[in-house]
């Protein structure tokens, strides 16, 4: 009795003084972003000011946070550790089910949309989160392929989709060439680029691939600037010609779409249409990956994450294999930025930051590498979050007309990250499906599965 | 009857097991092979010869430069200096050996057979063309993979091909198919083999060592060799696996004719099961011949002990030998 109060005396002593770091660290971290406050004051002169009572507040509240999660939620944590070592049933059965289910869902979405929220609020609805949402889901399972497969961390994937989306956008409005010929077109012109980055960096690994990459990607961003006669350069590409409906454009005159088929004018039938060629588009995606990996070049996507030395022990061509997951995984990319273009109608270069790329790989590494449901459901909550953020305009209330929800977005995702790190580390899906069996298909546990070091 | 035939094309040609000479002929040639790391010298002018159907065993203390020797014989390593052959069918291919080298080329196919200088090759190549496979020290497996595709990885470049560089494989031809199911046929007898057919769905990681060691020989094997490279395959096993590991290594070779080249610490398995011996300390063979001969020398039992020739006798005599 009195050995376990000792032992919870030096456990509140350890929380506290864990509390006292926690608080220390952000009070560091808090004092240039919170403690100081540049003001223009009526002169148009910058004066610095200080806000002493809100940094207290803030660290005040970090220290009572974590001395409250290390006295009450830590070892309640541990303990749900130690009995959830078995997947309940029902979760195998929501498993089963689930993928048939989105994909209904998905397909009936707009339809749904609009009989719940009318011909005025389903465009918001269809644009901003299943158009948006499907590009990433697309630029997710594209960069799988890369960095999920092969194992390559690259960082400059949203290289691929500007490629894609220039490539669109410079040759409809030059050549007026159709959506439908310059999309395979894109895809190609990204995969040439995927190639030709990949050729010097197939022999980096790990975190000097990274680097490459993600320097690659700055790289076609900044020439994407400078390169003023041809691009444009900071003011963008804009009157990028929309694609039309077999021919039929979706615009007000007497031949466009709504007048052609008897319908009255609404752009709700563009959303929609462009709904469903993304949705095509990702499950062309989504089954081209789940074809790839039953093949040999799939395999040896995985051999090459799994062990390098091993795969050319056995006589495969490492550097064709990377290639291949480079140049297919850009393709892909390709494919999502004409798509882009065409949907915006205007790109400029504001599109292509690191963001972009540091969200995808956010997605896939959340999401599962190698998982293709994982890196869908990761998309749908980072991407639907972002968008739900704009929707919340009761905090207004709450906090004040100034305030301004998609401010905090950052803050929110970086939040949300740390809590799914904590709690699946090797993201929502992490457990890895045979590409081949001769009895039964088994489930492999994540622990055993590489990550891949380049 | 039409299934066989089907399945002709894959297992002879080009894309099957090469053509392999008779039992007793050069199959490996090592010359004057020589590697160095910065002013180590790890292998000096090391020449030697491995026969088609013997088991050739590479023995000598820790550091001696045996590992080297493998991995310039695979290709991980590009030798300093030096000419390793290697001979597909007739060893009449032996002649030109001169000629290929001067002509600046990796190989060359005759009507006899083939000849590669391995020396000139990437090591992938070693593989895919010469086909020489190897397994490592420490195990080299695919651990998140499972144990049949561990297998289907091995017979990559077959599948490959069958797969029309994955255009065809994509809209799933028959003949893809078929190459597939002739691949995980092979796959299944190789698992059988090692005893680890009940098991072939799990993943490779999830086995424990001894078998991890024999899956991977029977990875190797996959891959259709002439030659099968083992370093230290009895590393980390308990006599009753190391027996079982001999038994199958013999069953190789005299069930397929297969030349092994062995790296082994274990004198138990070298004495018990290799044709021919060769003796390396300090990067330099000290002793060649069949395991009686070698196992008398005075060189090896000094290299082993670590003593000075001359001293051999003194210590026997100490140590009671």
């Amino acid at each position: 009795m009195k050995q376990e109060t000792t032992v919870k005396g030096s456990n509140a002593l350890a929380a506290v003084r864990d509390a006292a770091i926690s608080a220390l660290i952000s009070l560091g971290l808090f004092l240039p972003l919170v403690g100081f406050e540049t003001i223009v004051n009526i002169r148009n002169e910058l004066t610095l000011d200080t806000r002493w009572p809100l940094l207290f507040t803030m660290v005040a509240l970090v220290f009572v946070g974590r001395l409250a999660y290390s006295l009450f939620a830590a070892p309640r944590l541990a303990q749900r550790k130690q009995h959830a070592a078995a997947a309940p049933a029902w979760l195998g059965t929501i498993g089963k089910w689930f993928v048939p289910f989105a994909i209904g869902f998905v397909i009936v979405y707009p339809v749904l949309v609009l009989s719940t929220a009318g011909f005025g609020g389903a465009l918001k609805w269809v644009d901003n989160f299943g158009i948006q949402i499907l590009i990433y889901v697309m630029l997710g399972w594209g960069l799988n392929i890369v960095v999920g497969l092969a194992g390559l961390l690259d960082l400059g994937y949203v290289a691929f989709y500007a490629v894609g989306a220039y490539s669109y956008a410079l040759l409809a409005k030059e050549f007026g060439f159709s959506f439908w010929l310059l999309l395979p077109l894109a895809g190609i012109m990204a995969s040439f680029w995927g190639v030709l980055l990949g050729f010097p960096v197939l022999r980096l690994r790990g975190d000097y691939l990274a680097i490459v990459t993600l320097a690659f990607g700055e790289i076609i961003r900044v020439v994407l600037i400078n390169w003023v006669d041809f691009t444009n350069g900071y003011a963008g590409i804009s009157g990028i010609p929309r694609p039309t409906f077999f021919g039929i454009p979706f615009t007000a005159g007497d031949d466009g779409f709504a007048a052609t088929f008897g319908l009255e004018f609404s752009p709700i039938y563009r959303t929609i249409f462009l709904y469903y060629v993304i949705l095509a588009l990702a499950f062309l995606t989504a089954f081209v990956t789940v074809r790839l990996r039953r093949l040999p070049v799939g395999r040896a996507w995985e051999a090459l994450r799994e062990d390098e030395v091993a795969c050319r022990s056995l006589g495969v061509n490492t550097t064709n294999t990377k290639l291949t997951a480079f140049s297919i995984g850009a393709m892909f990319g390709g494919f999502a930025g004409s798509f882009f273009a065409a949907r915006q109608g205007f790109i400029s270069p504001e599109s292509f930051t690191f963001i972009e790329s540091a969200t995808i790989v956010a997605i896939v590494v959340l999401g599962g590498m190698g998982s293709q449901i994982g890196v869908a459901v990761a998309a749908v909550v980072m991407i639907g979050g972002t968008e739900i953020m704009r929707e919340l305009n009761f905090l207004r209330q709450i906090f004040g007309e100034s305030f301004d929800p998609t401010q905090y977005r950052m803050l929110i995702f970086g939040f949300a990250m740390v809590v799914i790190m904590v709690f699946r580390p090797r993201g929502f899906v992490s457990t890895r499906q045979p590409t081949v069996f001769l009895k039964e298909r088994k489930t492999i546990s994540s622990d055993l599965v590489g990550e891949g070091h380049g | 009857m039409s299934t066989s035939n089907a399945m002709g094309p894959l297992s002879d040609g080009v894309v099957g097991a090469p053509k392999t000479g008779a039992k007793g002929d050069t199959l490996l040639r090592v010359e004057h092979l020589t590697m160095r790391f910065g002013g180590l010298i790890a292998v000096d002018k090391l020449s030697f010869q491995a026969r088609q159907g013997d088991i050739t065993a590479l023995i000598g203390p820790n550091g001696a430069g045996k590992t080297t020797v493998f991995n310039c014989i695979t290709g991980f390593y590009k030798p300093s200096e030096g000419r390793i052959g290697l001979a597909h069918g007739l060893p009449t291919v032996w002649d030109d050996i001169d000629a290929l080298t001067d002509s600046g080329h990796r190989s060359m196919t005759t009507a006899e057979g083939a000849l590669y200088l391995l020396e000139r090759m990437p090591d992938y190549q070693v593989t895919q063309l010469a086909r020489v496979a190897r397994t490592f020290q420490n195990i080299r497996l695919f651990p998140g993979m499972t144990l049949l595709e561990n297998l289907l990885v091995a017979q990559h470049n077959k599948l490959m091909l069958a797969s029309g560089y994955t255009l065809l494989g994509v809209f799933g031809v028959p003949s893809y198919r078929r190459a597939e199911r002739y691949s995980i046929d092979k796959a299944r007898q190789w698992l059988d083999r090692v005893g680890l057919l009940h098991r072939a769905d799990d993943p490779a990681g999830d086995l424990p060592y001894g078998d991890q060691r024999r899956l991977e020989i029977a990875r190797a094997m996959c891959t259709d060799p002439v030659l099968l490279c083992l370093d230290e395959p009895a590393a980390g096993l308990n006599p009753r696996e190391s027996a079982d590991l001999n038994e199958l290594l013999l069953s190789i070779r005299d069930d397929f004719g297969m030349s092994i080249l062995l790296i082994e610490h274990d004198m138990s398995v070298v004495m018990e099961i290799s044709d021919h011996v060769i003796v390396l300390d300090y990067g330099v063979k000290i002793s060649d011949g069949a395991p009686e001969e070698v196992r008398n020398d005075p060189k090896v039992i000094a290299a082993y002990l670590g003593v000075q020739d001359d001293e051999v006798e003194k210590v026997e005599a100490e140590v009671g030998l």
